[in-house]
C-alpha cells in the first residue's frame, strides 16, 4: 500500500502486529518443547530464545505526522544469555567432568506468562481489525 | 408433445471464472465514438470497479494459495478477503446510489 491514509492501511498494519506475535508464539512453543533440552547442534544446552521487534516505516516516502506510522517486524531473534540451571547428575550423558549438567535456561512459568501475553496480543490486532472493518461498513452506510 | 434436452451450449455461462465468459480484472473502455467527456463521477465510478477487481483478485488468490497449502498465513488470507468484502459492499452502495438517481428522474413529471 503506497498511500499513507489509505483505507486499509491500518489493516496492514495490525496484521504486521499479527504476524510478529505469530513468531513470538512460535519462539515460546519452542523454548518450552526444548525446556529440558541438554543437546544441541552447536552443543551444550538449549538457550532460550526471544524475538526481537523493530517498528518498520508504513511508507517511506511519507512526511510530517505521517512519517511515525509503522508497521513492526521481527528485526532478529536472539539467545538468553542468562546461565542455565546446573544439576548433578554423573550417571547423565551430557554430564561435564564434575559431574553437572547445564539445563536450559528456561522457566516455564514464565514462558506461560509470555504465552498469554502474545495471545492477548493477537486478540487485540484482530480487535483492531474488526475495528476499522465496523468503521469501514458504518461509513458505507452513511445517507443510505 | 416432444421434450427436447437443453443444450448446454445454448445456456450463457454466469460464472466469469469458467470458459473466459467475462474476464475479470478487464473493465470495459468508454465508449470512444461519443462526443462527451465522461464525467467525474464516470471515472471515479470506473477506478473504483477496477481497484475493486484488483482486490478481488487478490484475495482469490490469497483463498487459493490458503487452500493448496501453498501459505498458512491465516490472518493475511482473512485480511485479503475481507478487504475485497469492504471494497465490494461499497461499490454495490455506490451503484444503487446511481440507480436510485436515475429512477428518480424517470419519475420526474414533465
Amino acid at each position: 500500500m503506497s498511500n499513507t491514509l489509505g483505507a486499509f492501511s491500518a489493516m496492514d498494519i495490525a496484521a504486521s502486529g499479527l504476524s510478529a506475535e505469530r513468531v513470538r508464539m512460535n519462539t515460546i512453543a519452542s523454548n518450552l518443547a526444548n525446556a529440558k533440552t541438554t543437546r544441541t547442534a552447536e552443543g551444550g544446552a538449549f538457550r532460550r530464545m526471544d524475538p526481537i521487534f523493530r517498528a518498520e516505516a508504513l511508507d517511506e516516502s511519507a512526511t510530517g505526522n505521517m512519517s511515525g506510522i509503522s508497521k513492526v517486524s521481527v528485526g532478529r531473534i536472539v539467545r538468553d544469555p542468562r546461565q542455565g540451571m546446573l544439576v548433578h547428575d554423573p550417571q547423565h550423558p551430557d554430564a561435564n567432568a564434575q559431574g553437572y549438567v547445564e539445563y536450559p535456561n528456561i522457566d516455564v512459568v514464565e514462558e506461560m506468562v509470555n504465552m498469554i501475553t502474545a495471545s492477548r496480543a493477537y486478540e487485540a490486532g484482530v480487535s483492531s481489525i474488526e475495528s476499522i472493518k465496523g468503521m469501514a461498513s458504518a461509513a458505507i452506510k452513511i445517507g443510505g | 408433445m416432444a421434450i427436447s434436452p437443453v443444450n448446454p451450449g445454448s445456456v450463457p455461462l454466469l460464472s466469469p471464472h469458467i470458459d473466459g465468459g467475462v474476464e475479470l480484472g478487464k473493465v470495459a473502455p468508454f465508449d470512444e465514438q461519443r462526443d462527451t467527456e465522461p464525467s467525474a463521477f464516470e471515472k471515479l465510478f470506473a477506478s473504483t470497479v477496477a481497484s475493486t477487481n484488483e482486490r478481488l483478485q487478490t484475495a482469490d488468490a490469497a483463498a487459493k494459495d490458503f487452500a493448496s497449502g501453498k501459505t498458512d498465513d491465516i490472518h493475511g488470507t482473512m485480511i485479503a478477503v475481507t478487504e475485497a468484502d469492504i471494497q465490494l459492499r461499497l461499490l454495490g452502495t455506490m451503484k444503487n446510489k446511481v440507480v436510485e438517481a436515475f429512477y428518480e428522474l424517470w419519475r420526474m413529471q414533465i
